[in-house]
């Protein structure tokens, strides 16, 4: 009997050992296997960042190329047209007639008016980096009043609430790029 | 100390550190003075053995709600931790069968509490040696 009893306290206590020592085994394998995610997970994060960022890049020289497309053809056919036109209306002044030398030299003076106007909303476009930084409304203000100076187009541009990236440059350019 | 500088790492220690102290002492003199200098303090030392499993758990869980990675597999103070859990864990069913295992035998006359200790003692220093092992790579990779 009393041998018995020994067998069964030695199995008992074997066994609570042996779970014993499991238990912490099973803790440590715990550990490994969220260690791992935590390391995947990090990878992750710094991929999508390393992602995120050469999106911005891109974003950057498209806007930066769309702006410079706009310049060169706004120069071109806007600008340039305007500024012939004032040549040939100064080389046209008859200085004889002087009643319609005035009225040419009022033209003349007309158009150079007009080319600095729109030169001065040209500067405007290729800031269109930095319009960003002073607010995406601020930005998307400025590319309606372009839309509208074409003449063909009437836009009412209102603003309600906050805007969804408030504070990050970065958003805000992506935003303004879909706008764009 | 060892629990005090591993938890320093993480900026949370003192107050569980000087907790577990204090308990440690009021138990050590109070055995003291209930059964003098020459008895084995039990209490204390089952108490200890719970203490230093509970310190572990800690470090577990400040080491996964830490934001940064670890490589665990060259990890000293992890392998050091891990080893003091599996020793007082498993030292804690022995203790909680004192008395019984005090006269259980196998292989003739050998107590089964020498090779639960064994084991125990294996697990413990091997897991503190490749601690060691890896903290003397760290060191010379720091100095290379």
């Amino acid at each position: 009997m009393q041998k018995v009893a020994d067998v069964e306290i030695k199995n008992l206590v074997i066994i609570t050992t042996l779970i014993f020592f499991i238990a912490p085994g099973f803790f440590v394998l715990y550990i490994f296997v969220y260690n791992r995610r935590k390391k995947k997970h990090i990878e992750e994060k710094a991929l999508m960042q390393l992602t995120f960022d050469a999106e911005i890049t891109k974003t950057q020289l498209e806007v930066q190329e769309q702006t410079m497309q706009t310049i060169g053809a706004d120069l071109h056919d806007n600008i340039g047209q305007l500024l012939s036109l004032t040549s040939l209306t100064l080389n046209s002044i008859e200085l004889d007639n002087t009643p319609k030398a005035r009225q040419k030299i009022d033209a003349a003076i007309d158009l150079t008016v007009r080319s600095i106007k729109e030169m001065r909303l040209l500067g405007k476009l290729l800031q269109g980096d930095q319009l960003v930084v002073m607010g995406l409304s601020e930005a998307i203000g400025h590319e309606i009043n372009w839309i509208e100076k074409s003449g063909q187009h009437k836009v009412n541009y209102t603003n309600d609430g906050e805007m969804p990236a408030a504070n990050s440059q970065d958003k805000d350019l992506i935003l303004f790029r879909d706008f764009e | 100390m060892m629990f005090g500088y591993i938890f320093n790492q993480f900026n949370k220690s003192k107050l569980i550190i000087i907790s577990g102290l204090v308990l440690f002492a009021i138990l050590y003199i109070y055995e003291l003075l209930s059964h003098g200098f020459f008895v084995y303090n039990y209490l204390t030392y089952k108490v200890m053995s719970i203490l230093y499993v509970l310190y572990s758990f800690y470090y577990y869980y400040l080491l996964l709600n830490d934001a940064g990675y670890v490589r665990l597999k060259y990890a000293s103070v992890f392998w050091w931790v891990t080893g003091t859990l599996f020793f007082y864990f498993g030292n804690t069913a022995v203790n909680l069968f004192d008395k019984h295992l005090a006269e259980v035998k196998i292989f003739g006359d050998q107590y089964l509490t020498y090779f639960i200790y064994k084991v125990l003692n294996i697990t413990l220093y091997g897991c503190w040696s490749y601690s060691f092992i890896c903290r003397k790579l760290l060191t010379l990779k720091s100095k290379t």
